[in-house]
């Protein structure tokens, strides 16, 4: 059920706008998009086991758990390196992308009570992230495609569009019978 | 689009996610402002240091560790605050990244590195300002400001369509907000352009 929640309704791209910067200027192509969803999902699982169990057992007794997102930029930053020697993998640092699984990793140890709830919840940002890159991707090809006026190029009808989905998904939340949603 | 535009980028990665309230705005554009003076700072003194392929890591981990001693700060000044805003400091930690990096560095004008980041930064929060309040006063008719208790709330006398459009606190509307001031802004520029 969490996966689901965190996955399609509250995923960290429509929720907090992770990533959203990316979406909106990235090109699509198949074959890095496959590479990179499994690099960065290796990666993902191995720095949330490391980083949590430097945190439970080193910053948690000496009262230093404030420092926790430096640990786990650390420990990403080496596993990163570390399956950059092993295998041909994609350069995440060059786009600023690097930055993305280190927010989803922070996200998932704010929210998390347990090592299990982190996983799940950096799985399904990482899932909800690339499911939609496809599908802005599709919306700006068929923006580009039906030629907007010139002050529609700008991206606003991309963020409109996104904004729709949102709102479809939020659906429940945004109704104006429940105002005290907000 | 295509053209990477940092105002564009650093506006949908710190004001969209951000909430509707202009005093956590007035918090994270400080926050924002301190953080890439400071990291444009130390970039200089990696560039000076020659890291090599440690400039990146280097900048991010000291990125990191700036947002973290500004939350700190923050929660001295007001744990409410500092509470509330929570994962909002690393996403701000993200953005202020994307500003010193995309601002390219020449070697030997630092001056002028330092000086065009700054430039951006307060050309920015005076953006963000005009958006955070327009998205209050839209969402809540109201104008706050962020003093030790939380934030202080100034309540504004609304027009009959604004009142009650709490809608306009979400993300996604914020998207809608952020894309008619794109529309706005783009319409004024081919005007001025033609003539």
């Amino acid at each position: 059920m969490s996966l689901l929640f965190f996955f399609l309704f509250s995923s960290a791209l429509f929720n907090y706008g992770m990533g959203l910067q990316g979406f909106l200027l990235k090109e699509y192509n198949l074959k890095r998009y496959l590479l990179c969803f499994l690099q960065v999902l290796i990666e993902l699982f191995l720095s949330l086991a490391v980083s949590w169990f430097f945190i439970r057992h080193i910053l948690l007794p000496i009262q230093l758990t404030e420092l926790f997102p430096l640990i786990v930029f650390l420990v990403f930053y080496f596993f990163h390196t570390l399956i950059s020697f092993l295998v041909e993998t994609i350069d995440l640092e060059a786009s600023n992308e690097i930055f993305l699984p280190v927010l989803i990793l922070i996200m998932s140890f704010l929210h998390s009570m347990n090592f299990s709830k982190a996983l799940i919840i950096s799985l399904a940002c990482h899932l909800s992230y690339f499911l939609a890159i496809p599908i802005l991707y599709a919306i700006r090809l068929r923006i580009d495609q039906a030629h907007p006026l010139p002050v529609f190029k700008t991206g606003a009808l991309v963020l409109i569009s996104l904004a729709v989905i949102m709102i479809s998904l939020y659906a429940f939340d945004l109704s104006v019978f429940f105002q005290g949603g907000f | 689009m295509k053209k990477k535009n940092i105002f564009f980028i650093a506006s949908v990665s710190i004001l969209i996610p951000a909430t509707g309230r202009l005093g956590y705005g007035i918090i994270l554009l400080i926050g924002l402002i301190s953080i890439n003076c400071i990291s444009s700072l130390l970039y200089i003194v990696f560039k000076k240091c020659d890291v090599g392929s440690f400039e990146t890591p280097l900048q991010i981990f000291t990125t990191i560790a700036i947002t973290i001693i500004f939350k700190e700060c923050v929660r001295f000044y007001s744990p409410i605050l500092s509470f509330n805003l929570h994962f909002l400091f690393f996403i701000l930690c993200f953005s202020s990244f994307l500003f010193t990096s995309q601002t390219k560095i020449e070697e030997g004008a630092y001056v002028a590195y330092l000086l065009s980041v700054l430039k951006q930064s307060l050309a920015f929060s005076f953006f963000g300002l005009f958006f955070f309040s327009l998205r209050e006063y839209v969402a809540y008719a109201s104008i706050s400001l962020p003093v030790t208790q939380g934030l202080k709330i100034i309540p504004i006398s609304a027009v009959h369509l604004f009142n009650g459009s709490f809608l306009w606190s979400s993300t996604a509307f914020a998207l809608i907000l952020m894309a008619i001031i794109l529309i706005i802004v783009s319409a004024f520029q081919k005007k001025k352009a033609k003539g």
